[in-house]
Order: C-alpha cells, then sequence, then structure tokens
C-alpha cells in the first residue's frame, strides 16, 4: 500500500515537472515552431503521467477506464492543435529559426 | 496525500498562470493560439487532480467535456484555416 | 455483379455499425459510472450508431486488434522519450537546438493510415508534421537535424503499416530530398 502511494507520488510529481517544462519551453524557445515541439510533448506527457498516477488509486474500473478516456481525447486534440497552428504558420510565411552555428550531421 | 495532491493542483496553477506571459508577448496569432492550448491541457490535469482531491467525482466529467471542447475548438480553427486556402500544398516553397 | 457489390456493401454496413454501437455502448459504461442506466444509453447509443453511419460512411481502414498493444507499447515509450528530449532541451542553458525542415515523401496510403502518421510523430521525440502537399510529400520540422529524423519516421511508418495491415507504398530511394 505504501508502495503504490509513493509510486503515485513520483508519478504526479513527474507529471507537474513535465508541465513545467512545458511551459518554460513555450516562454524559451525561439519561434512557433520549437514552441509547438515544447508544448505538445511535454504537456501531454505530463498529463499521461498524472493519468497514471491517479489511475493506482481510482476506485473503480469505470472511473480508471474515463481517466485514460480523457488522456487519449487531449493526445488527439493537442496533436492536431500542434500540427494546425504549424500549418498555420507556415503558410503566412513564418521562417523556421535556425541555429546561428548550424551544421549539417 | 491529499498534502501531496495540493502541492501539485498548485504547481499546475502556477504553469498557467506562467503560460499568460506568452499570450501577453505574442508576437504571433499562432503563439497565442499555443498558450490557450496550454490552457487546455493544464486545465484538464488540474480538474482531474481536484476530482481526486476534493472527492467530486463531477470534475472528471467536466475534464472529459474540456479535452472534447478542446478538440471542437481545433476543428473551428481547421475550418477557418481552410476556408482561408483551400488550395493544398500547390504553393511549395523550399525552407530557407 | 453490381447487386454481389451491394450485398457486401450492406453487410460491411451491418458489422460496422455492431462496431460502432459496441464502441459507444463502452463509452456510455465509462461515462455514466458504475450505475449505468441502460434504459437511457442503449436507445442513444442506437441512435448515434446510426447517425454516425449517415454522417461518417464505413472507414477503409481497419485496425488490427492484436497488433494494438504493440503499438500502444511503442508509442507510450517513444512518448516518454519526446518528453524527456525536450526537458533536456529547455533545461540547458545553452538551448541546443538545430531546427530545420525536411520533406519526406509517404509511404503509407491516403486516409487514416496517414493521418495517424502526422499526428503520431507530432508526439514522437524531436518530429512534428507541418503540411502535406498534393504530391505526398510531409514537410516535418525537426527539433535536432544532427538526429536521424527520417529513421524514426519511417519506423513509425512501418509499425502503423503493422497496426492497420497496408503495404508501404514505394517511394523514391534516400528518403529525404
Amino acid at each position: 500500500m505504501i508502495l503504490i502511494e509513493l509510486l503515485q507520488a513520483v508519478l504526479l510529481l513527474a507529471g507537474v515537472g513535465f508541465f513545467l517544462v512545458g511551459t518554460l519551453g513555450i516562454l524559451r524557445f525561439p519561434d512557433v515552431y520549437t514552441r509547438v515541439h515544447a508544448l505538445t510533448k511535454a504537456d501531454n506527457l505530463g498529463l499521461g503521467l498524472i493519468v497514471f498516477g491517479l489511475l493506482l488509486g481510482a476506485d473503480s474500473v469505470p472511473v480508471a477506464l474515463k481517466l485514460l478516456l480523457v488522456w487519449g481525447l487531449a493526445l488527439i486534440a493537442s496533436a492536431t492543435a500542434g500540427y494546425l497552428v504549424a500549418r498555420a504558420a507556415r503558410r503566412r510565411g513564418v521562417r523556421p529559426w535556425r541555429a546561428r552555428n548550424w551544421e549539417k550531421g | 496525500m491529499n498534502g501531496l495532491l495540493e502541492a501539485v493542483a498548485l504547481l499546475l496553477l502556477v504553469t498557467l498562470v506562467l503560460g499568460l506571459i506568452r499570450i501577453w508577448r505574442g508576437p504571433t496569432i499562432a503563439d497565442r493560439m499555443l498558450a490557450a492550448q496550454l490552457f487546455g491541457t493544464t486545465g484538464v490535469g488540474l480538474l482531474l487532480v481536484l476530482a481526486e482531491l476534493q472527492q467530486i467525482a463531477a470534475l472528471r466529467d467536466v475534464a472529459l467535456v474540456l479535452a472534447l471542447l478542446a478538440v471542437m475548438a481545433v476543428l473551428a480553427f481547421v475550418a477557418r484555416v481552410w476556408r482561408r486556402d483551400p488550395e493544398d500544398g500547390t504553393e511549395e516553397d523550399p525552407p530557407a | 455483379m453490381t447487386e454481389q457489390r451491394h450485398a457486401v456493401d450492406r453487410s460491411s454496413r451491418v458489422s460496422v455499425y455492431v462496431l460502432r454501437l459496441g464502441i459507444l455502448l463502452a463509452v456510455w459504461w465509462i461515462v455514466s459510472g458504475s450505475h449505468s442506466d441502460w434504459w437511457f444509453g442503449l436507445p442513444l447509443a442506437m441512435v448515434a450508431a446510426a447517425l454516425s453511419l449517415w454522417l461518417a460512411p464505413p472507414a477503409r481502414f481497419l485496425l488490427r486488434p492484436h497488433q494494438i498493444p504493440q503499438f500502444a507499447g511503442f508509442f507510450l515509450w517513444q512518448s516518454l522519450l519526446a518528453g524527456w528530449d525536450v526537458a533536456r532541451r529547455t533545461l540547458s542553458p545553452s538551448l541546443p537546438l538545430q531546427p530545420e525542415i525536411l520533406r519526406l515523401p509517404m509511404a503509407l496510403p491516403p486516409g487514416a493510415p496517414t493521418w495517424w502518421l502526422m499526428l503520431t510523430i507530432t508526439l514522437l521525440p524531436g518530429t512534428l508534421s507541418v503540411r502535406l502537399s498534393r504530391q505526398r510529400v510531409l514537410e516535418v520540422h525537426c527539433l535536432d537535424a544532427r538526429l536521424d529524423v527520417a529513421g524514426s519516421v519511417r519506423e513509425t511508418e512501418a509499425h502503423l503499416a503493422r497496426l492497420f495491415g497496408v503495404q508501404l507504398l514505394p517511394t523514391e530511394d534516400g528518403r529525404r530530398q
């Protein structure tokens, strides 16, 4: 029981950590495209970790499945939104930011 | 456990507030859309944590509806973007 | 000939209806919780399934159920790597980014498999779908051009081809244009 609560705590805190990273990413990254990367990946993982953390304490099967359903919907929504934002930016001719010391690897 | 959930909820709220800076600074509409997307995902997470913390099962349904609304918002955005230029990828400019 | 095709079409519509009805009933069970009210849920699901058949005709591509666990495992592990990758770059003071837009020809058939690919790679490490041209070339924005982006996209394509049970179409060799 203690072990499960510990695992829950780890998952929840890691989830919040990724949310913080996602927000920090959209503040620090240089252009729209890179910000989309930061947001979609970090926030979805953050939500996923929180969902799995809460899942361990869920008191019934429908509640657990509902948590997963919410995560699935959020994944689809943010992957679609990320793609659409990137496409809209590209169509308006927003040039992707490039590193100054750019090298082909 | 409750103390931890409270801390988690509080930190999620902090990320929401920090996201406001991006809406304020922009510079493009797309950046502001991104902050809106951040609100959607973080809001869903916050609602799920609050549902557990306060033992209000209905908040999970609110989270579900918020996630669904996020899909709707995306669809609305699609409709607008597609109306603006229906031709898909005919103008192919090489990346800078 | 036409009659036969009609019959096949009808039976496939019935099976699609049953499938969607099943999914909707499962969703009803999840949403309404442990004390589900089936007197309301069942008719609602039946009407909704009929409506969905009218609004969205049967898909040409169906997921193969026995492939779902493997794909889910791949997806979860890659999401973890993606979040970790972004976190590492965000927290590093020097902000190690080498973004570039790559143009990759698609090997999956048009429709659902291609959509899945575009959404999946947006959630995978370092890649973001930007635009799909009519010539079926996908523009992918990558966070770090030094990584093997084309290779990981191709790996995702192979996973999706297995998930949908479809063949990959041939593309010109050297997917980078």
